[in-house]
């Protein structure tokens, strides 16, 4: 009761504090320019690809069955042929991971065998010809043999190999030299010495067995290639019954339908498979590792061309596309109804702004927040008021939470006017769609939710934000008792903590330091962070950005504990000390 | 002495390792006037500040009608209003608007209060404007009408004639020994301005570094000192009558004035001092007492203490 009263006189005060007015045309000036900076692209709806069976839309629904057969194993879409080469191996050749060839030992083995080949072949004389015709030939079968391991090593190993493209190429040279001018050698010319020279000047084979062991092998758990092959079964399955639909169907409508749904279910399977794999081979590597892999373009299995990958993304893909699929939702944009930045394959709307503006906004009224929690305590002691208000019949813990409260209620209030406006704005420009999101939770669970209901969860971690701020700059307020040190430093905290963020997103001990990793939303679903189709990189300096593979209890426990950490310095410096 | 409203007990103030604030009691009555006096730095600040809870005591105890300002804070603070130090404000409100704020604090606002003190200490003509347009005079006023919106039963005033022209100090002087009389409230006032806590006091206590060297009643202090005046002794060789003075009476401290000896006796002793001056054929012209104003007492014991070196 009494920490309402003094709560309700500080509101009221700061309420009069001029500079409070000064932020308010600021935050007018930011709502009238996120509404004019709002530029939504829509990107091209990738699930319309189909549509090319009915080109010129004149055909018979025979021709369109034709049309489909004949180019269904292209049916890819086009963001998605990034895929490459495992999509190709995954669409072209029946694919059983149980007998899946990842020991490059066999390799080794054919190699030395070619090189002493070589040697004994180089030893002997030409002129002995029973002895060199015995020679060439062992030369050619450990050739052929080594030939066979190759071929075999990178069309059954690629998805579980890493390998640089450099190498990859570097390899596919020697091959090639090996090819034209040894094999060629041995089968053709009888004078050996040419080949002696080649074969001693380019020292093609220990290059070759250099660049080999450079590859990195990955087992794979047997569990996993069983899941594996259990979806992949089940794709196919699908993909037939499909087909059959198709070739069953008899207006345009009906195909065009059942070949949308080959397309999705043909695209969320690869995915789905090759996400998979992806993390199970990833799965002990740090982020930091992971995109260091990604910078040397070995991970075919992700589509989105994303500059910085995270396990956290993928596993989120994972749980999208497993979703979609187990629910024979084939229109797999669905996951993508809003974001922060992209409209993907539809009109923006309401809440596609509402995101857009806030982040600026929100960032805005935090710093606002900041500077007010940062002079609440230090401001009385800069003009003396503090005598004044100590004497009054509250103990200093409810002057400190009175403080607490009124700069807490009035940056809530402030977010929620804007929210209101922006959404308002929003309405006005975009109109509205109720249209629910499937977003994932944690990396995680997958969920259908309104719309209204994400923009209350992202308001809340935006509130949690400003509550984690606004203990930091009371500390500061409290530790500095001078109005100037603390703006200074609570702000520079404020600005320095996104910094971080968006500079060192790669080092996994952050995920273990506040400041850096106080952002919730992030747990809700990356697809509203995913910056792929950004449009303004001037709001993504604001925007938080789900570097780490974290979890949400951990930053959770994080927030919580810098709170009070911050709040319990605050209470007992400020009880302890004289004024 | 009538109910006490404010109870110091052996009240002592580190900082650090220096003493600020040296065991010091004392107490206060309804309606009574305290006066606080000493030199910069002796400690008068930090009596008020233990006392109202703004430093922490380092030992002893301050109760406030009966509450201890340390365990019961709250109850203790709510009987007291006080400027500590400089009377501050927030410069960007009106006097009117501070005073609203500081008594929200204490639950409805009283109008016919605030209007009554504004009125009473002639603030009605600038009570609107901003604090920033304040001179120090008003902002003191301001702070005694602050102070006493509480109604409370202890006011302690931290050097409140500061900045108060001549007028103002005897209308200040007027309203203080009016409020307390009316109200019944008890006054703690700070002061070196010696002659204008003489004039409002009933009682003072005169604080030197850190420790209360002497608390009484003002007349008592008077009548205490005269049990040992000062005589002057109008006599003929006053150096002579000087030197023999001191050779008999051992500790005697003698001074000399043009034709005058002065020294500090009961009358008893004067009467000794006469008949030995005259066995000692020296010419007495006269006698007379030499009477102290509370500055001089103050300035006495001061520098007596210095001269004792109790720190
Ligand atoms: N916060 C502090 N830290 C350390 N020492 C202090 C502090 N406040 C006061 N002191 C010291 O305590 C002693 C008493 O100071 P105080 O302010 O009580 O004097 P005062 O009697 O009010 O003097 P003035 O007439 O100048 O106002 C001084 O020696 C002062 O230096
Ligand atoms: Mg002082």
């Amino acid at each position: 009761m009494k920490l309402f009263r003094i709560t309700n006189s500080e509101t009221k005060k700061i309420l009069t504090r001029p500079s409070l007015y000064i932020m308010g045309i600021f935050l007018a000036i930011l709502l009238v320019f996120t509404a004019v900076i709002y530029n939504p692209t829509p990107l091209e709806n990738s699930t319309k690809s189909y549509q090319a069976l009915t080109l010129n839309g004149v055909l018979s629904p025979d021709e369109v069955i034709r049309n489909f057969n004949t180019v269904k194993n292209s049916y890819t879409d086009a963001k998605v042929s990034d895929l490459g080469a495992v999509i190709n191996f995954y669409s072209n050749k029946t694919l059983d991971f149980s007998t899946v060839y990842s020991n490059k030992d066999e390799n080794s083995t054919a190699m030395a065998k070619l090189n002493s080949a070589f040697i004994a072949y180089s030893a002997i004389d030409s002129n002995d010809k029973s002895i060199y015709e015995g020679a060439k030939k062992n030369l050619e079968e450990a050739y052929t043999n080594f030939k066979n391991e190759y071929n075999k090593f990178f069309s059954t190993s690629y998805p579980i190999i890493r390998i640089t493209e450099n190498d990859k190429a570097e390899i596919e040279k020697i091959i090639n030299l090996l090819d034209n001018h040894i094999y060629q050698q041995i089968l053709t010319i009888p004078n050996h010495n040419t080949l002696i020279n080649t074969l001693t000047s380019s020292k093609l084979i220990t290059d070759l067995q250099k660049t080999l062991s450079k590859i990195e092998n990955i087992e794979i758990e047997n569990e996993v290639l069983a899941e594996l092959n259990n979806i992949n079964n089940s794709i196919k399955n699908k993909l037939s019954e499909l087909e059959l639909n198709i070739n069953n169907s008899e207006t345009v409508e009906e195909i065009q339908l059942n070949a949308a749904r080959y397309v999705s279910v043909k695209t969320m399977g690869e995915r789905l498979i090759g996400n998979k794999l992806y993390l199970e081979l990833v799965k002990n590597k740090s982020d930091y590792s992971v995109n260091k892999l990604n910078a040397l373009n070995t991970n075919p299995f992700v589509n989105d061309k994303q500059e910085v990958f995270f396990k956290n993304f993928i596993s989120e893909n994972i749980a999208i596309d497993s979703y979609l699929y187990e629910n024979n939702q084939y229109d797999f944009e669905y996951n993508r109804n809003f974001s922060k930045f992209s409209i993907m394959g539809k009109d923006a709307q309401a809440f596609d702004y509402a995101f857009y503006s806030m982040e600026l906004i929100a960032f805005f009224i935090i710093m606002c927040a900041c500077i007010t929690a940062a002079t609440s305590i230090a401001g009385e002691y800069t003009s003396g008021t503090i005598k004044m208000l100590a004497v009054r019949p509250y103990k200093r813990s409810k002057i400190i939470s009175s403080k607490f409260l009124s700069t807490l209620l009035l940056t809530f209030l402030l977010l929620l006017l804007s929210a209101i406006i922006v959404i308002i704005t929003g309405i006005i420009n975009y109109g509205i769609n109720f249209t629910s999101i499937l977003t994932v939770f944690n990396g995680g669970s997958v969920f259908v939710i309104s719309p209204i209901l994400m923009f209350i969860i992202y308001f809340l971690t935006i509130l949690i934000k400003a509550i984690v701020f606004i203990s930091i700059a009371m500390m500061f307020s409290v530790l500095f008792k001078s109005v100037t040190p603390a703006i200074i430093v609570s702000l520079l905290t404020y600005f320095v903590a996104p910094i971080f963020t968006s500079f060192v997103p790669l080092v996994p001990v952050l995920t273990f330091l506040p400041l850096i990793n106080i952002d919730l939303f992030k747990f809700f679903g990356n697809q509203f962070i995913a910056s792929s189709a950004s449009q303004n990189s001037f709001v993504q300096i604001f925007t938080s950005q789900n570097f780490l593979s974290s979890n949400i209890f951990i930053t959770l426990s994080l927030v919580i504990v810098s709170i009070a950490l911050c709040l319990i310095t605050t209470f007992v410096l400020f009880k302890k000390r004289d004024i | 002495m009538s109910k006490p409203v404010l109870v110091v007990k052996n009240l002592t103030k580190y900082y650090g390792e220096r003493i600020a604030l040296n065991n010091v009691s004392f107490s206060i009555g309804e309606g009574e006037i305290f006066g606080l006096i000493g030199p910069n730095g002796a400690g008068k600040t930090t009596a008020i500040k233990l006392i109202t809870g703004l430093a922490k005591i380092s030992s002893g105890s301050v109760t406030i009608l009966g509450n201890d300002i340390v365990s019961n804070f709250e109850k203790a603070i709510l009987n007291v209003g006080g400027i500590i130090e400089n009377p501050n404000f927030y410069n960007h409100l009106s006097g009117l608007q501070n005073l609203k704020y500081f008594a929200s604090l204490y639950g409805k606002i009283d109008m016919n209060r605030i209007n009554y003190l504004v009125k009473v200490l002639a603030m009605q003509n600038r009570i609107k404007n901003k604090v920033k347009t304040y001179s120090l005079g008003m902002k003191q006023r301001l702070g005694i009408i602050c102070a006493l919106i509480n109604k409370p039963k202890l006011l302690i005033l931290d050097e409140p004639l500061n900045g108060l022209d001549p007028t103002g100090i005897i209308e200040m002087r007027e309203f203080v020994k009016k409020v307390a009389t009316e109200e019944k409230i008890a006054v703690l006032i700070s002061s070196h301005i010696l002659s204008e806590v003489e004039a409002l006091c009933d009682t003072v206590g005169i604080i030197k570094n850190g420790v209360l060297i002497e608390h009484q009643n003002i007349t008592d202090l008077q009548r205490g000192i005269k049990d040992k005046e000062r005589f002057a002794i109008s006599v003929s060789h006053p150096n002579f009558a000087a030197k023999i003075i001191t050779k008999q009476y051992a500790n005697k401290n003698v001074e000399v004035v043009g034709k005058n000896v002065i020294l500090q006796a009961s009358s008893q002793e004067v009467q000794d001092i006469l008949k030995f001056l005259i066995t000692n054929n020296i010419g007495i012209f006269g006698t007379r007492t030499v009477t102290k104003s509370l500055e001089e007492i103050y300035f006495d014991m001061v520098d007596k203490e210095n001269k004792e070196g109790i720190l």
